[in-house]
This record gives structure tokens, sequence and C-alpha cells, in this order.
């Protein structure tokens, strides 16, 4: 069982999401804020990070970059979770060590194949956004 | 050795003769030990002269023929003798024999003898003379060789030094090899007789090759040698050195050559021909000039080029030339084509060998001789004109000042004659004046000559002659001179004072041009004799001026006046009258005129004709006019001069002031034109009478405000002007005053100033209220920028948990739901959806206004895009049953933001499918320049013309709200048109309602469009 770390300081959006992925039969994690998820990113090693990046501690960028800088494998995917991000703050995430790019859940199948996406190891290719209309 | 070879063969011989001599010694004894025998038989006598004569006569058979000859005449003579008895005849016959036997032994011994000794002398001789031949060819001094037919030579000792080699050398050589090549063929040639046996020698001359390289000229004898056979067994050669003689010969030619080319380039002609006047040598000018050929010289004799009287003259002097050695004459040279040239010759006489010739030269003398006769027509014309020139012309020589030559001219105005003047000076001939023109002659002479110069000299009678006195210098045989010429012009001054004076009259009347000159009869008014500018005035002719009276130009208002005049000149009360009156030109116009009458009679004679002279003052007139028009107007201009303006004259009197003037000053009507303005103003400041000083010496000077205090206490404000004013003739005339009251305009100006000053303070305070608003302003758009970014988060995260949700709920994964929640919560779904998109656009417009957006530069394949974007739409178009075609290249890497662009092809397809309802929609591409097109056609309701305009304009859906059947922002195609701006490119579209859209995204390619 896949296990996934969500980021999410709303607790609507972290109820959707969890919601979702536990649906889907994954194991999912809860972070709060920017310093537990680097934490129980260290600690508990998940499949995936899914990071939002508006967060009440401290910038969701800066949470990736502790945790790429930590002793976690770099290999794990850490998808940022935004809402309707432009091109800077897109380009911004990708700098600070983010794998990918996922919208905010608002079409369960497309939430759902976009994190298939990112725990399928043969992907190497940079994720696409999907349609969100 | 030479006489012991000569001999040996005598003295071998010896014993034969002593053998022969001994038996006819014999047969004497015999016959005399007969004395009968002897008597009767006296041909025995002869016998042993026989014997000896056989012997040294005879040989062989001859001898026995000799012997047996006379012994049978002996016989048969013997009966005249008396006959023989038997043993006479016996011992004869035996002594016969025996003599016979005897002789014909020893002759043949002899003869045997002979042959060996002869042969052994024939060896010594050839070996002899083969010695002699040996010594001969080895120490010849001229070069010998033997050659054999392989062509290999053997040669002799002066052959080796001719050609520089040692005997060594030579061995084994070909002729061949010490031949020039060329030469080698040609000398085959001429041995080939020789060979042939046609001829026994050859000789020729050839080259050999030196050993150094040189070539040796050398002269060749050659014989060949047969064998036995008639083959040739060698060639024999000698060989002469001639390389000096050909240098001489080479050197005889080139002199030749020289000595032809020096005679060929004579300019004159140059000829020899013996005494039977044959041509023997000519140089080429000789042709050129008598036109004959070589050939034709040689035919002809010296005569033939001379014709007339010449021939004799030349014949005379050719002879001359033989007998004396030497002449000249100057003849005409007759050419072929019978031209005549003269010719100046000259002949000399020489012998070779005993043979006299001539040697001529003649020179063309034809120039020589134009240039004489020239000059002898020259000296005719120029004694010609010596002896009968008018003028009075001498020759002096100026060595010791004697005359050579004197004209009769000369003798004539001088009373001399010829012997008085010829060899005398000009002291010696006293005349009065003369010492001075010899000063000026000498003083003259430096420079040449004189031209011209007017002399006086008194004649030897005392009269007083004006002459025009000339001289120039030149050279008479190598002697300087001076020629001088002294024309009398005595009576020529006289006629000229005359005529000048009388000129000077004729002037004094006519020819000043400047005014009209006219002879008129008093009585009449008729012009005897009028000028050319009198006329000019008039505006007639001469003849017509004449053919009228004066009255008849004059302007009838000036008439009586004119008339008055007239009648007071002849009444004798005045001498003269002046007076300005009108004629009427012959034009019509009138010209004003300035007359001037004098009288041509003497005081208290009979008037007869006057004189008048008549000036056009029609200009002046005008000018006077025009002067008093001027001034008017300077004074009207003056006097309403918005300014106080006076004019002052040396002495500060008034000239003329303007109004304003008077007024400013409070001068009323009082006259002030001609009063000193120190009179008027007696109060007026020292510093102001400086100034007027200052400006009458010509200064100008100028004071922009000068403060006037008024009595009242106020100030009054002036600006003043003072400048000198010129006469005509640049002198100050006085000066002018102009002052103006700027008393309200400095008061303006004050106003201003304070204005200006109260407006500076209120921009100050403008500008710190701007900066104020300014800095809120910015605290505004930083609050803007700080709502976009709450509304980007805040309003959206709401609306994600019941997007989220409701998706969740209707997709069952909370449980099972009834049909009509199912459409209500779908309802729910989409308007929330509608409301994201509402906000996602709304928060883009901001950012792209706010300039906030960045725009991602990166590659990505444009194709892909495409496909992935028809593919999110493929439910709404399949819901509809709208067909697609798709026209793009399966590869197309562009560079731009591959985020926004979708969004701008979402939006276009999306608009596309929603007002299409049949039909179907084409994509295509289209590369044009540095373009990229996508355009997104469609089969859907259209847009009209009018409206399109509207189609890019925020909340703006073409079709009234009431028939909004199509969901939308209204914001999707103007945000799509600035993302496409910020792109760099451009939205267009083509429509009409009814026929579909066509909408195009056209973008930059950037330059890296490809497969």
């Amino acid at each position: 069982m896949k296990k996934i770390l969500v980021v999410e300081d709303n607790p609507d959006t972290m109820y959707l999401v969890c919601f979702m992925l536990n649906n889907h039969g994954y194991s999912v994690l809860q972070a709060w804020n920017g310093r537990e998820s680097v934490e129980m990113a260290i600690r508990e090693r998940p499949d995936l990070i899914l990071m939002d990046i508006q967060l009440p501690d401290m910038d969701g960028l800066e949470a990736i970059r502790q945790i790429r800088a930590s002793p976690v494998d770099d290999s794990i995917p850490i998808a940022a979770l935004t809402s309707y991000a432009l091109a800077g703050d897109r380009q911004r995430a990708l700098a600070a060590g983010c794998s990918g790019y996922i919208e905010k859940p608002t079409d369960p199948d497309q939430f759902l194949n976009q994190i298939q996406h990112f725990l399928t190891p043969s992907s190497d290719e940079t994720p696409h956004d999907h349609p969100d209309s | 050795m030479t006489d012991s070879h000569t001999y040996r063969p005598l003295i071998r011989h010896l014993w034969r003769y002593l053998l022969a001599l001994s038996l006819v010694g014999a047969g004497l004894l015999l016959c005399l030990s007969i004395p009968e025998v002897l008597s009767s038989r006296p041909f025995l006598a002869f016998w042993p002269v026989v014997v000896l004569a056989a012997e040294f006569g005879g040989k062989g058979p001859g001898i026995l023929a000799t012997v047996a000859s006379a012994l049978c005449v002996d016989l048969i003579l013997n009966p005249y003798y008396g006959g023989l008895n038997l043993h006479e005849w016996v011992g004869m016959t035996a002594l016969g024999i025996f003599l016979a036997g005897g002789l014909a032994i020893s002759v043949f011994i002899g003869e045997k003898l002979k042959i060996q000794s002869l042969q052994r002398l024939q060896a010594a001789a050839m070996a002899a003379s083969e010695a002699r031949y040996r010594s001969l060819f080895e120490t010849a001094n001229v070069g010998k060789s033997v050659t054999l037919p392989t062509g290999e030579v053997q040669v002799n000792r002066a052959f080796c030094d001719m050609l520089g080699y040692g005997p060594e050398d030579m061995r084994g050589k070909t002729w061949q090899e010490l031949t020039p090549p060329e030469e080698i063929e040609p000398i085959n040639q001429r041995l080939a007789p020789l060979l042939r046996g046609e001829k026994n020698t050859a000789r020729f001359e050839k080259r050999y090759i030196h050993k150094n390289g040189s070539y040796v000229w050398t002269d060749v004898s050659v014989a060949v040698q047969f064998d036995g056979e008639g083959k040739p067994l060698h060639f024999i050669t000698t060989v002469v050195d001639i390389t000096e003689r050909k240098r001489v010969e080479a050197e005889a030619r080139r002199e030749r050559e020289f000595a032809d080319g020096v005679l060929n380039s004579l300019p004159g002609v140059l000829y020899c021909y013996d005494e039977s006047f044959r041509f023997i040598r000519w140089n080429k000018n000789f042709e050129r000039v008598t036109g004959y050929t070589s050939d034709e010289v040689v035919r002809l004799s010296p005569f033939d080029y001379f014709a007339g009287p010449d021939k004799d003259l030349v014949a005379a002097r050719i002879q001359e030339v033989f007998e004396k050695g030497e002449a000249s004459v100057e003849a005409d040279f007759v050419s072929k084509d019978g031209t005549r040239t003269p010719y100046f010759f000259t002949g000399l006489a020489t012998s070779i060998e005993d043979r006299r010739y001539l040697v001529g030269v003649g020179i063309d003398v034809s120039a020589h001789k134009q240039a004489e006769t020239a000059l002898r027509e020259s000296e005719q014309r120029f004694a010609s004109a010596f002896h009968t020139s008018p003028a009075a012309i001498t020759i002096t020589r100026i060595v010791d000042g004697k005359f050579i030559d004197a004209n009769q001219s000369f003798l004539d105005l001088f009373e001399f004659n010829r012997d008085e003047v010829i060899g005398h000076t000009s002291t010696e001939l006293n005349i009065v004046g003369m010492a001075e023109r010899d000063k000026l002659m000498r003083k003259q002479l430096k420079t040449g000559g004189l031209r011209n110069e007017e002399f006086l000299l008194r004649t030897k009678s005392g009269r007083t002659v004006h002459l025009l006195f000339s001289f120039a210098s030149m050279e008479l045989a190598g002697e300087m001179h001076i020629v001088s010429t002294l024309i009398d012009i005595t009576a020529r001054k006289q006629a000229e004072a005359t005529l000048r004076e009388s000129e000077m009259r004729f002037r004094t009347m006519f020819e000043q041009a400047a005014v009209g000159v006219a002879e008129i009869e008093t009585a009449t008014g008729r012009f005897i004799r009028i000028n050319q500018r009198y006329c000019d005035i008039a505006g007639y002719t001469r003849e017509e001026m004449l053919a009228l009276n004066v009255q008849a130009i004059i302007h009838p208002d000036d008439l009586q006046a004119d008339l008055d005049n007239k009648r007071r000149l002849v009444a004798g009360e005045i001498r003269e009258f002046t007076m300005e009156k009108r004629y009427f030109r012959k034009d019509r116009n009138i010209v004003w005129v300035s007359l001037t009458v004098s009288p041509m009679w003497p005081p208290g004679a009979t008037p007869d004709h006057h004189i008048a002279i008549v000036e056009d003052i029609t200009s002046r007139k005008q000018i006077q006019e025009s002067l008093q028009e001027r001034e008017a107007q300077l004074r009207l201009f003056i006097e309403y001069a918005p300014a106080a303006v006076a004019m002052f004259d040396r002495d500060m009197h008034y000239l003329t002031t303007s109004q304003r003037w008077r007024t400013a000053y409070g001068l009323g009507d009082q006259t002030i034109i001609g009063h000193s303005h120190y009179d008027i103003f007696p109060e007026i400041p020292q510093r102001w009478k400086d100034i007027h000083r200052r400006c009458l010496a010509g200064s100008i000077e100028k004071c922009e405000e000068d403060p006037f205090p008024r009595i009242d206490g106020s100030t009054d404000w002036i600006r003043w002007e003072v400048r000198p004013w010129l006469r005509s003739n640049d002198e100050i005339g006085g000066i002018i005053i102009f002052s103006e009251d700027i008393t309200e305009r400095k008061q303006a100006e004050q106003a201003l100033q304070q204005l200006n000053l109260e407006l500076e303070q209120r921009v100050e305070q403008r500008t710190q209220e701007l900066t104020e608003a300014n800095a809120k302003l910015q605290e505004l758009d930083r609050l803007k920028s700080l709502f976009i970014a709450s509304m980007s988060h805040e309003l959206r995260t709401p609306l994600n948990s019941i997007i989220g949700f409701t998706g969740i709920i209707l997709q069952g994964m909370s449980g099972a739901i009834n049909a009509e929640q199912c459409k209500q919560l779908g309802i729910v779904k989409n308007n929330a959806r509608h409301l994201l998109e509402l906000i996602n656009d709304i928060i883009d417009i901001s950012k792209i206004e706010s300039g906030a957006i960045e725009l991602a530069d990166e590659a990505f394949d444009l194709s892909e895009l495409v496909r992935e974007t028809i593919q999110a739409l493929t439910t709404a178009m399949t819901a509809k049953h709208l067909t697609l075609t798709l026209q793009i290249p399966p590869l197309l890497v562009i560079r731009s933001d591959r985020r926004r662009l979708r969004q701008v092809l979402i939006n276009l397809l999306d608009n596309a499918i929603k007002f299409t309802d049949v039909g179907g929609i084409d994509i295509a591409f289209a590369l044009q320049g540095a373009q990229l097109m996508l355009s997104v056609r469609d089969s859907g309701i259209g847009i009209d013309t009018q409206h399109q305009h509207r189609l890019f304009q925020a909340f703006s859906q073409i079709a009234p709200l009431s028939d909004r059947i199509h969901q939308g922002t209204g914001l999707g195609l103007y945000l799509s048109q600035r993302l496409a701006g910020l792109m760099g490119g451009e939205i267009t579209v083509a429509s009409a309602i009814g026929a579909g859209s066509c909408f195009t995204l056209v973008l930059p390619s950037n330059g890296t469009p490809g497969p």
C-alpha cells in the first residue's frame, strides 16, 4: 500500500484530499504545517508528498527545500498542491525541489489520475497539467 | 750522302765500260796488226765507235741490230774495195762474231746490273723523298693533316698549335669534331667530286673549333689519295689560319659601311667621277635630290644635271678642277622631274693609282638665296623709303657721331648740300638746338630709342621749325648707328592750334551733352543750330526741331513769362535770364527745364541770335516734390507718434516734436519750434544737459527704466533714448530725444511679479499634495495586489471544497444518491465550477492589468498541445454531435508559455463548441513568414460584422442578455486576446451571421518552429 503524505492547513481541503486518497486505497499521512511535514517526511518516508504551498508557519517551498536537504531519499516525488497557480509560482516550486504540480481537487477522477501518475516509477518525464474544466 | 747515292751506280758499272773498252782496244789492235785490212777496209776503223755508241746509246737487241747492220753494210760494201779473200773474210767474220758475242754478253750483263742498280737508286730516292716529305709535314708552318675515310685525323704541330691542342689531345679526333656542325654538310659536298675522282683537289674556307671554343677561320686545300683498287685511302689537307685576314676584312667592311653611313647622312650631295665623267661613287642624298636611281646615275654624265647657261659654266669649272685641283660653282641642280634647285658645288681633284677623279660636294643654297633676295628687296625698299621720305632721316655713327647718310628731306629742311653733311658731326653743322637733341638722344640710347618727341630747331636760315623726333639704334656693318627721323610739323602745329580753338568754341556751344544748346533767331524763335541733347529733351529729331520755332514747344502757362524775359533782353534791360519752365514734348508729356538765354549780339547792337541753354530738371522737380511729400509724411509720423519725440539742432533748438511730447511736458499750443529747449525748461538738471552734450558729440544713450520722482511724492517711471541725427554729409545735425512714460507698465510688472510669487507657492503646495496622493495611490496599488493574492487563495479554497465534495457525492463515493439528488447536485457543481472560472478569469485579468503576470519561455510541441486540448473537450463535442478536422504537422516545437497558450486554445475551442449546433470545427495551422497561425473555424451562428469589435471586450457577449442561452463568463476572449498580446501575437476574427466564425491565433514563430 502506497503511503502518501498530505500537507495542508485547510481542514476541508485536507478532508477532501484524504477522503479521495483513502477511498482509492492509499495510506494517508497528514501534516498541518511545514515543520510537521518535514518531520513526518523524515520519519515516515512516504511514497509521495502532496505539499500545499501556502502554509501557516512556513512557505511550502521552504518545507520542500528542507525535505530535499534532509536524509529523505531525493527520489521521493513531491507534488506542489495549489489552487490555480500562475506560471511564476510553478517555476519557483520546481526550483525549490518539487517534482511536479497538482491542482487542488475538483474532480475526483482527474485528481486520482494525477496521483497515479506521480506514483508510477517509470514516469521520468515532466508531469503535465490536466484540464481544469 | 746525297752524292754517294747518286754516283754509286756509275762506279758499280765501271767494269762494264772497261770491258767494252778492252774489247774495242783488242779489235783496234787486231785491225792495226793487219795494215792492209785497215787500209782496204776503212770502215773497220768505225767499229769501235759503233760499239761504244751501242754501249752508251743503245740497249739490248737494239745494240745487236746496230752491230749486225754495221756488219752487213761492211760486207756488202766490201766488193767495192776489191773483194775479200777467204782468210780475210773468215778473219773478219770471226772478229765480227767475237765482237758481237762479246758485246752481246757485256750488254746482257750490263743491262742486268743496270736494272738492279736503278731499282736501288729508285728505292733510295723514294726513301729520301719520303723523309723530305715527312720532315716537311712535321715542320711546315702551315697546318697539315691526313684524314682517314673514318674522319680521323693525323695532324702536324702547326695544326695543333693553330687549334690550341697538344699532339696527344688530337689523337683519335675526327675532323667533324673540330668543325662547327653547320659546316659539316657543305664540306662533305665539296669533297664529293674528289671522292668520285672528278677533281684532284678542293680548296675552300672553313672554320675550326679552337680548344677554347672560339672559331678559327682557315683556308683549306684538300687532295685525296686512292689505293690500288681505286678506294679512297686518305685526304691530305693543308690548313692556313686566316682568322686575322677575316678580322681585317670585317674591319674593312665595317669601315666602309661607316664611311657610307657618314656619306649618306650628310645633308649635301657627295659624288665622285673620273676624267671620262663616269660616276664612281655618290651618296644617297645625291639620288634623293636628283631623283635618279643608281643605275641611271651610272649612265649619266655630270652635265646632265644642269641646263641652259649653267651647263657651260659647270663644264668650265670642271675643267678648272682637273687643271688647278679645285673650283666652286653655283648653279641650278636639275632633277629628273625638271625641278631646279640652286646648289653650291665644290670640286676637288684627286688621283688614285694614276687615275684622276673629281670629288664634289653640293649644298642646297635655295634658302640662302631666298633670304638674299628678300634682303636685297628690303634693302631697295629701305633705300627708296629713305630717299623719298618726306621726313628728314639721317644715319649717324655712334662712335664718332658723324653722319653716314642723310636724305634729301633733311638737306632741304636744314638747307645743306650733301657734302656739308656726310662725314660731319651734328656739332659741325651748327644747328641751333641740335646739341640739345643729341643730349636727349644719348640719354635715351640706353632704352633703345625714342618715338615722336616734339622738338624745336632753328635752321641755317634762322627759321624755327617744330619737329617730331624719333630715333632708333641699329647695327650696320658691325658698327652701332643711330637712325633719326625728324618730321616737320610746324604747319600742322599751327593748324592744330587754330582748329583746337574753334573746336573749343564749338564744344562750348554744342557738345556739352548734359545740357541742350541751341542758337535761336531771337525775332522769330526759329532754331538755327541745335544740339542733340536739346532735341532729346524736347523729344523731337534734329530735323523736326529745325522746322519748329521755340514757342511751339513752350507750355502755354509759361509762354508769357518767357516772352516777357525775351522782351527785356531785346530791350537791353538784362544781359541774360534764367527761368524754369515747361516744354511740351512731342509725345505730349511735360518736361521741366531750366532755361538760360544769352544774347549773341554785342551790347548795343541789333539783336539777331541768342543762345538758349536748357537743362532737363524734371527728375529734380520730381525729387523735390517727393522730398516735400516725404517731409510731410515724416512730420505727420512724428506728430502722431505714440511716444514723446523731439528733434533738436546742434544748439538744442526744437526742430519738431510729437503731439505726445507737447502733452507730456505740458507745452500746450505754445510755439516751441525754433526755440531753445533750455529756454523753455530753464530748470532742466545738469545731468540732462550732460547727456545732450555727449549725444551731440556722437554717443547714443538710453535708459530702460529711469525713476522720476513727482512732486506729490509718487514715482513715475520713464524709458528714454537720446541719439544724434546725421545730415547727408554724415555730420551730426543735432539730437533726437525719445521718452516714454512706463509707470503703468512698471506697476503691472510689479503686480505680475507678486502674482508669480504666489503661483510658485501654490505650485509647491500642489506638488506636495500630489506627492502625498501618489503615495496613497501606491499604497492602494499594493493593497490591490494583496487583494488579488488573497482572492486567488481565499475565494477558491471554499469552492474547491464545494466542487470536490459535490464530485465525490455525485460519483457515489459517499453512498448511493437518487436521480433527483444527482440532478440537483449536478446543478450545484456546474454553478460552482462556473464561479471558479469567473474568479480565475478575474484574477488573470487583474494580474495582466497590474503587470504582475509573468509568462514562461519554454520549448514545447504545439501539435501535442492542440491534440491534448481537443482531447479535453471531446466529451462536449460528442454531446453536440460535432465533427472535427485537424490540420497540423505531427511535431511542431515552439517557444512560448504552454499553460497560457493552452488556456487560450481551450477558450477558442470552447467558444466554437458553445456557439455551434450543427456541423463541425476545423482546426488549421499555417506558417506565414515569421508568424504562425492557428485557426479555429466553426459552422456556428456567426457574428455580425458590426459587433465583431465588441468580441474582445470584457463582460461582453454579442447576444442580448435575454437571449443568453450560452453559458460563459464573457471574459474568455478578452483574456485570450490579452494573453495573445503578451505572447507577442493577437487573435483575429472573420465571421458573418449564419456563416460561422473563424478565430485565428497569430503568434511570432520566434525563429524556432520546426518539426
